[in-house]
């Protein structure tokens, strides 16, 4: 379970922040309020990817399949951080 | 090495095993796994029979659905044509789109994967042989009624995505609308019950030692792909129910005049919809991803970044839904958000395509038929992808929307990104079903029409959007220069189905299938499938050391087919296959496989009638096959979850292992655990449509029913779990009484029911009946959700009374049971969650 957890860790920080921000617009429409949340949630998502990635750095694999699903969950949170980031910029400039 | 569960992996050094097997073995395999033979078929449930069958009818739906088009196509190739009566033609899109997605594209897949993945994952079988014929059989009756509706004029006419209130009572009062809503029930069946079997297959029945990243890279696509199902299609399910609810008793879901919103279709379906498209092109891409290694003569480049990207699109293609409604009035924010999330799935999907070009570039790859469909899908597919993240452009699509370019767009990725895979896919592998592989020379001819045709088809169509001409219209006027493009498409048209045909020429003349004596590994292939099978699949079960084996022990093919690896023989004299743990394949259980049944057939006919026959509205006779197909069902589930009398075999080299395993660990565990995902996703869309209802038409809420009913009620739902749990552990106890197991069952079904009862006794008393407002018809919908449940868990009830009477609940575990009170506490908590909601939101 440990091992799937983090090897969907990434997309799922995605996820959240993804279905936070579609609620916040929602319910406060095109508002400075929005931004302001939506910009809180994404600080916290990257803040998340963070600390996977610094977790998931220092774990040590014992041997090849552990060495792939640790390079896999990096992959993915890697490419989370760039997805949390582009997802947020709406809630900057649009 | 480290251990998932105990299994010492030393112990795959012991194979190939030494010395001689013993004779009689391989006959036995043979006698337990023998082909069906005449009427038998029906009740064939191997993956070789029921796969085979299964890509046959989807390959036909396919080819039904594009003879709509070509009739469509005729219709368009002149101005004012009067081929088809505009009726007709509504009927022939929406049966077009309808069949293309929901009875060839989605099934093929799913097909494909109970075809494909017990060879590559070398598995005798799938682990629910049964629910695989089951589906299959409920997707072919169903499928061909369905299908026969337009010879009636009846066939649904609101487009594939049926949108109300284009779709309600008040503008489609026939029955049309009601055999696209009833008619893909069963479909949706078929889907789910596929699923599971994929999901439970590829974590549960690999090889021994084939860890996550020696997994085929297809079965990672179909993992993905099946997760998508279970997360997907509940959406859709939902949408249809309510749909179907408000059509029939005027429950006003998506009336806006009584609280309802039409929005809320168009959320639903494209929560499904959207997502759907990666549910067929995520297998595709994996079909291609294991081709491609073998056509270009090289391992595939950056296959941890393939199974990164499937992984990535699984969850941000769930982002994507809303545009498709940029031109519906979404706040500005929320369509940015989605139009981000919208170009931002391009990168997994950029990952793939940059994968494959560099394994080409890297290899040498041999111009053959396969490769020729792969090269040409991957280039139709990267021009549908660019189109894709124009059309992701809020400012541009609200130019190109409901015009031909969107139908240029879509075709482009779908037949890109699945229709040329597919036939890549069909001339790759029929070598390992048939006597005879496909002719290359006819295959490079077959391509070259369809590729030529693809693109005189469908390229002009975004000239023709740009230039403004919608999408479904049955006819237009001359003098808009749109002549000359439409009948350049029509004859590009006819170019794909004269590949089609000469396609299906081929088959006739060179496809003979066979479970044994194939034409074999014709690329050149490096995984399992392309061992020496039979119907008992591989004659022993390799330990799987790499990505391609084959490529990497010349002599593995020699030693399986000696038996010198797991599970050389029958070890219980029944069909079985060995149970893995899901993340490094450590052998955990022999699971006892089901033989050939005719209950699973006789369950989808039903089952198909059903809902088939609810559409003509003969509800008593609808209802009758809705029983029928219960008892079936309960027929065939009596057969099964049976001991054997040796508690544990040898698998090989003096290896043994449990032939009965309960809980967490047991398949089972794992495809009920994956069904309530499926149930639970049912709930969360609709508590959505509860709250959004109430976000966007809050004047319609009126007082919820009475609060202090909750001190009634949760008490039951509490009661129900308690009960079922104690059942389990009571079994468990060497002192309990033979018939308490059971009584506690029964009174925790008892329980459930009173929950249910006083909820909606309270919401009658309130005043608030479904017809009244959407708020009542979200409220009376959720509780019918529950109602369903707890019928299921009466039918439970009854069950396992029966099979406690005849001492099948055996202690100290039993799975019937197990999987019995998992359900139940389920239900329970969904029923309390229900209760709570309803009367406490929003929260005033």
């Amino acid at each position: 379970m440990r091992g799937w957890t983090f090897l969907l860790a990434g997309p799922i920080v995605w996820t959240v922040q993804f279905f936070a921000l579609y609620g916040i617009a929602s319910i406060f429409l095109t508002s400075t309020t929005t931004r302001v949340l939506a910009g809180l949630v994404s600080l916290a998502c990257l803040a998340a990817i963070a600390w996977l990635f610094v977790h998931v750095r220092r774990s040590q694999p014992v041997d090849d399949p552990d060495a792939w699903m640790h390079r896999v969950s990096l992959l993915g949170i890697g490419v989370s951080a760039v997805a949390v980031f582009w997802q947020s910029l709406p809630a900057l400039i649009a | 090495m480290k251990s998932e569960t105990g299994f010492d992996p030393a112990l795959y050094d012991r194979f190939p095993t030494e010395g001689e097997r013993p004779e009689g073995e391989l006959e036995e395999l043979e006698r337990i796994w023998c082909a069906p033979k005449g009427w038998q078929l029906l009740a064939a449930v191997n993956n070789n029979y029921v796969g085979t069958f299964y890509v046959g009818t989807a390959f036909l739906f396919f080819v039904l659905a594009g003879i709509l088009a070509l009739v469509m196509r005729v219709q368009l190739a002149l101005p004012l044509q009067g081929i088809l009566p505009q009726e007709t033609y509504n009927q022939f899109f929406t049966m077009h789109g309808t069949v293309m997605m929901f009875l060839f594209a989605v099934p093929m897949m799913e097909a494909l994967g109970v075809l494909l993945l017990p060879q590559m994952l070398a598995a005798r079988d799938l682990p629910f042989p049964r629910l695989s014929a089951y589906a299959f059989w409920a997707y072919f009756f169903g499928g061909l009624c369905f299908f026969a509706s337009i010879f009636f004029g009846l066939a649904p006419n609101g487009g594939w995505f049926m949108y109300p209130p284009l779709t309600g009572m008040a503008y489609s009062p026939g029955i049309n609308a009601d055999f696209w809503l009833l008619g893909i029930g069963f479909i949706e069946i078929s889907a789910i019950a596929g699923a599971i079997e994929i999901i439970v297959g590829v974590l549960r029945t690999r090889a021994p030692g084939m860890t996550l990243d020696k997994m085929p890279i297809y079965a990672w696509a179909m993992l993905v792909f099946a997760a998508m199902i279970v997360v997907g299609f509940p959406s859709i399910i939902l949408g249809t129910l309510l749909l179907e609810l408000e059509r029939a008793f005027a429950w006003p879901f998506f009336d806006p005049t009584r609280g309802g919103d039409p929005m809320l279709w168009q959320h639903l379906f494209w929560f499904f919809g959207h997502p759907e498209v990666y549910i067929i092109f995520l297998p595709a891409s994996g079909l291609v991803s294991m081709m491609v290694p073998t056509l270009a003569r090289t391992k595939l480049v950056g296959q941890n970044l393939i199974v990164m990207a499937f992984l990535a699109t699984g969850f941000i293609s769930f982002g994507v839904w809303s545009h498709h409604m940029f031109t519906t009035g979404m706040p500005r924010l929320s369509i940015a958000f989605f139009s981000a999330a919208s170009m931002a799935v391009s990168v997994p999907a950029g990952i793939q395509v940059f994968s494959w070009i560099s394994t080409f570039a890297v290899g040498k790859p041999r111009f053959n038929t396969p490769t020729l469909f792969a090269l040409g899908g991957l280039i139709t597919f990267v021009i549908g992808g660019l189109t894709g993240v124009m059309v992701a452009m809020v400012p541009f699509d609200w130019q190109a929307h409901d015009s031909y370019f969107i139908v240029a767009h879509l075709h482009y990725v779908l037949i890109g990104g699945m229709v040329f895979p597919l036939f890549a896919a069909l001339y790759y592998w029929i070598p390992m079903m048939s006597q005879r592989a496909l002719s290359e020379r006819l295959g490079k001819w077959v391509f070259w029409l369809m590729f030529v045709g693809m693109q005189v088809t469908f390229w002009p169509m975004h000239i023709l959007g740009l230039m403004g001409m919608p999408r479904r219209v049955y006819t237009y006027l001359p003098g808009r220069d749109w002549d000359t493009i439409n009948f350049i498409s029509t004859l590009g048209a006819f170019t794909i189905g004269l590949g089609v045909l000469l396609f299906v020429i081929d088959l006739a003349r060179n496809f003979r299938f066979t479970p044994d004596n194939d034409a074999g590994n014709v690329y050149g292939g490096g995984t399992l499938e392309w061992l020496p099978t039979g119907l008992y699949s591989t004659r022993s079960i390799p330990v799987v050391k790499s990505r391609e084996p084959l490529w990497d022990d010349p002599d593995l093919a020699k030693n399986v087919e000696e038996g010198r690896y797991f599970l050389p023989n029958s070890a219980t004299g029944l069909r079985e296959t060995i149970v893995t743990s899901p993340l490094r394949a450590e052998p955990q259980y022999l699971q006892i496989m089901p033989g050939p049944s005719v209950w699973p057939l006789l369950a989808a006919i039903f089952t198909a009638g059903f809902f088939i026959i609810m559409t003509i509205q003969a509800y008593k006779f609808s209802f009758a096959c809705g029983i029928l197909a219960i008892v079936c069902v309960l027929r065939w589930l009596w057969d099964t979850d049976r001991l054997v009398k040796e508690e544990t075999v040898d698998v090989g080299a003096g290896i043994r292992l449990p032939t009965y395993c309960t809980g967490p660990s047991s398949h089972g565990w794992w495809a009920t655990m994956v069904l309530l995902t499926v149930v639970f996703m049912i709930f969360v869309m609709a508590m959505f449509s509860f709250v959004y209802l109430y976000g966007v038409h809050p004047r319609f809420w009126t007082a919820a029913a009475d609060k202090w009913s909750l001190l009634a009620i949760l008490p039951a739902y509490a009661a129900a779990a308690g009960l079922a749990l104690l059942s389990r552990h009571m079994l468990a106890r060497e002192k309990t009484e033979h018939w308490t197991p059971g009584v506690l069952f029964v009174l925790a079904v008892c329980a459930l029911v009173a929950g249910i009862g006083i909820d909606f006794w309270s919401w009658l008393r309130s005043g608030l009946l479904p017809t009244t407002s959407g708020q009542g018809a979200t409220v009376y919908g959720l509780l019918s959700l529950e109602s369903i449940l707890v019928f299921i868990a009466v039918l439970m009830a009854g069950y396992i009374s029966a099979r406690n009477g005849r001492a099948l609940i055996v202690r100290p575990r039993n799975n019937s049971l197990d999987l019995c009170v998992l359900f139940t506490v389920y239900a329970a908590l969904e029923g309390a969650v229900t209760a709570i909601l309803t009367r406490l939101f929003p929260w005033v």
